[in-house]
């Protein structure tokens, strides 16, 4: 394959990297033969890595226009600079040398915005006046939830193409509210036993949904590397964590410690609440992606370093505080540009045989509900 | 002018190599797998952005990908001069980015300004009955949680409670708000106003500041902020901020909108310390009205920098919800 050439070098570095961001869906995978059909190991040299080729500085002046254009309309602009951040950064992601391309139209993203703050005005104002009906109305929003999302799925899927060909979301009612409802709360109940589950069911669906035109994306990931996750995760940094409970055996003394060292608990608490659900999501992007295939035309690989992600986490927002915001676009690319970098695609035949199942129209509506109720689906 | 790119059938990755040209206002497309030049109609032409090839797509649902963005011979294709200004204005230079950032910081002490006053004006639109509602809801679901039954005797409760609704008939405010004694050692000296009543004063703070005087000169302070609706203020000023915040901001990937919070934490806090210097000089009117002292308060205050020590005494209190203590302190003295 002649595109496979040129990242030979790069993707040699470290072995099984694969994620991907498209809208929405977020894709993470960590490259682990014993669970993938032999016909689809190829060697390392064959994979390709994805590239992000927008720069700080452009993005910078996006960024920087777009913002004022939305203060200017009192917000109603930033329908449209949404619209064009994703494009931004979709077309400068290139797979074997295409970028992505983002289709929705600012009104289309107004329209669904308009939609979900009628609802959320309903909401509260209903609200105001008697607490009862409010408690009804949100009951029924989490039934309304699992739609909301395969409508928001459905719509960035369908507005996203590569090599002319869109990508689709075929996700159920049930499928949806089992990985974003059931699932959870289970984890939940088994005081985080379960996790590792949870985390794969829904990673698995959210793959699993998604087609790039008629050919189907897979993934079957193992769960043994689930839970090699949540160890590692915990490895990483959640030991204090997991000690925690046994100091409720100190009884009193505890309780003193506590009120001593108020301040330097409380910041270790919150550094590692933020840290190790980005250290869990990371490694099961791995797990996901490498797992993840697409019909038989090409398999994923994922190789983020999590301790370096963490890095550019941390040292990002610490960037743009000190710089009162004026450097964060700069780390938003930088953060891009690497978990871009840390995907490969390992095509396994030519892809001329991509073809779009329908063209069909799907409204924002439910993306932005979606976006307002913080639903966002990522893997 | 030809541009090179690829040719793709509607649907489909299935792509040639091909070119695209402009004679006068015709378009024709040229490729190894078409025998001759054929004339193309121009349906939908992506807006410009940055280096982004914009995908063309002709009026027989064929699309052209060019390798790169059009040339400026081919921009008259775009249907909206409004993108060509936007992208105009997205390409950096120095002049315009000092000229937008001094628009950005305008509007920032434009909204520090507007925020409070919109938000005052819908405080008036709330009828004080669904204030108090929501301040005893909040008030019922503290107690259940973290609260115990005050272990102060009765008669000393009821002393106190009764200097208090002295206070504040003086200071006119109807209905009166309840006054709730509680023990609760996991929030230590304390006093609290929930929004249109009722207040929280802890066991832990009558135990501190020892003298009822001191104690009723608190509540004076917490009546302060239930009298002028600070609760309520102070929730739509950051419920202002978080929609503002909203509107511009929206999606733009998670860590601005923690960054969002932050800062509208810091507003809430700067908002917090106008408050909070409003209930004191609220406290002492109230205070000599009755023939009492701000100084009262000033004590209080003291004994409780004392009592939190080093956080306290800090000079800048721009991370604190309560101004310097030492600045209240002299402002109470001085009245």
């Amino acid at each position: 394959m002649s595109v496979s050439a040129q990242f030979g070098a790069a993707s040699t570095r470290r072995r099984g990297w694969v994620c991907a961001r498209w809208g929405l869906l977020e894709i993470d995978a960590e490259l682990q033969p014993a669970s993938i059909p032999q016909n689809l190991d190829a060697p390392d040299k064959e994979s390709v890595r994805f590239e992000f080729t927008g720069t700080g500085g452009e993005y910078f002046g996006i960024w920087l226009a777009n913002l004022v254009l939305s203060i200017l309309t009192v917000g109603i602009f930033s329908a449209w600079a949404k619209v064009r951040r994703r494009r931004y950064f979709l077309g400068n992601t290139k797979v074997l040398g295409d970028g992505f391309e983002y289709h929705a139209t600012g009104i289309m993203i107004l329209k669904g915005r308009l939609v979900a703050l009628a609802v959320f005005a309903a909401y509260f104002g209903v609200g105001l006046l008697d607490a009862a009906i409010q408690a009804v109305f949100a009951i029924v929003g989490i039934f309304i939830l699992p739609w909301a999302i395969n409508r928001s799925n459905k719509f960035n899927a369908r507005m996203t193409s590569w090599r002319n060909v869109r990508f689709d979301w075929n996700g159920t009612y049930w499928g949806v509210a089992k990985v974003t409802l059931l699932w959870p709360v289970l984890a939940f109940i088994s005081l985080g036993i379960l996790l590792p589950f949870s985390a794969r069911a829904s990673r698995e669906y959210t793959i699993r949904c998604h087609s790039l035109g008629r050919a189907p994306f897979s993934a079957a990931i193992p769960v043994s590397q689930a839970y090699g996750a949540l160890g590692k995760t915990f490895l990483f940094g959640g030991v204090p964590l997991a000690l925690a409970p046994f100091a409720i055996f100190l009884g009193d003394h505890f309780l003193t410690f506590i009120q001593k060292n108020e301040e330097t608990i409380l910041y270790a608490v919150l550094l590692v609440s933020i840290a190790l659900p980005i250290c869990f999501q990371m490694f099961m992007r791995n797990v996901a992606i490498n797992a993840m295939s697409l019909g038989n035309m090409a398999r994923f690989r994922s190789d983020i370093h999590v301790l370096r992600f963490l890095w550019i986490v941390v040292s990002n927002l610490v960037v743009t505080v000190f710089s009162f915001l004026l450097l964060y676009p700069w780390a938003a690319v930088r953060s891009y540009r690497y978990q871009a970098s840390c995907i490969a695609v390992v095509p396994l035949v030519d892809d001329t045989g991509l073809v779009d199942a329908e063209i069909g129209k799907v409204g924002a509506v439910g993306e932005e509900y979606t976006e307002f109720a913080d639903a966002g689906f990522q893997l | 002018m030809k541009i090179s790119g690829y040719l793709y059938d509607p649907g489909s990755s299935a792509r040639s190599e091909a070119k695209l040209a402009r004679r006068g206002n015709r378009f024709f497309l040229t490729s190894p797998a078409l025998s001759s030049e054929r004339e193309v109609e121009i349906g939908l032409v992506a807006d410009r952005l940055a280096k982004i090839p914009q995908s063309v797509t002709f009026g027989n649902g064929q699309r052209f990908i060019p390798r790169y963005p059009l040339p400026e011979e081919f921009l008259h294709l775009e249907t909206a001069r409004a993108v060509r200004w936007i992208d105009w204005l997205e390409r950096a230079t120095l002049v315009k980015t000092v000229v937008l950032l001094a628009f950005l910081a305008a509007s920032v002490v434009a909204l520090r300004q507007a925020v409070p006053f919109a938000a005052d004006g819908a405080a008036a639109l709330i009828p004080a009955e669904m204030e108090r509602a929501v301040g005893k809801q909040a008030f019922r679901e503290f107690d259940a949680i973290v609260l115990e039954p005050s272990q102060l005797s009765i008669e000393r409760r009821e002393r106190m409670v009764s200097t208090a609704n002295e206070l504040a008939r003086i200071g006119d405010i109807d209905p009166v708000p309840a006054i709730e004694f509680r023990h609760a050692p996991l929030i230590g000296p304390n006093a609290f106003a929930f929004p249109g009543g009722p207040i929280l004063v802890t066991d832990e703070l009558v135990e501190v500041l020892e003298g009822d005087a001191t104690v009723v000169a608190v509540i004076a302070h917490e009546m302060g902020h239930v009298e002028k609706r600070h609760g309520l203020r102070q929730a739509l000023r950051v419920g202002g901020i978080l929609l503002i915040a909203t509107l511009v901001f929206g999606d733009d990937g998670s860590m601005l909108e923690e960054l969002s919070t932050i800062a509208g934490s810091l507003v809430n806090l700067q908002y917090s310390r106008d408050f909070e210097r409003d209930a004191d000089s609220f406290a002492a009117d109230i205070l000599i009205a009755s023939g009492r002292s701000s100084e009262d308060l000033a004590t209080a205050l003291q004994t409780l920098a004392q009592e939190c020590g080093k956080p306290c005494s800090k000079e800048s209190g721009w991370l604190s919800t309560h101004p310097v203590m030492a600045d209240r302190i002299s402002a109470l003295q001085d009245r």
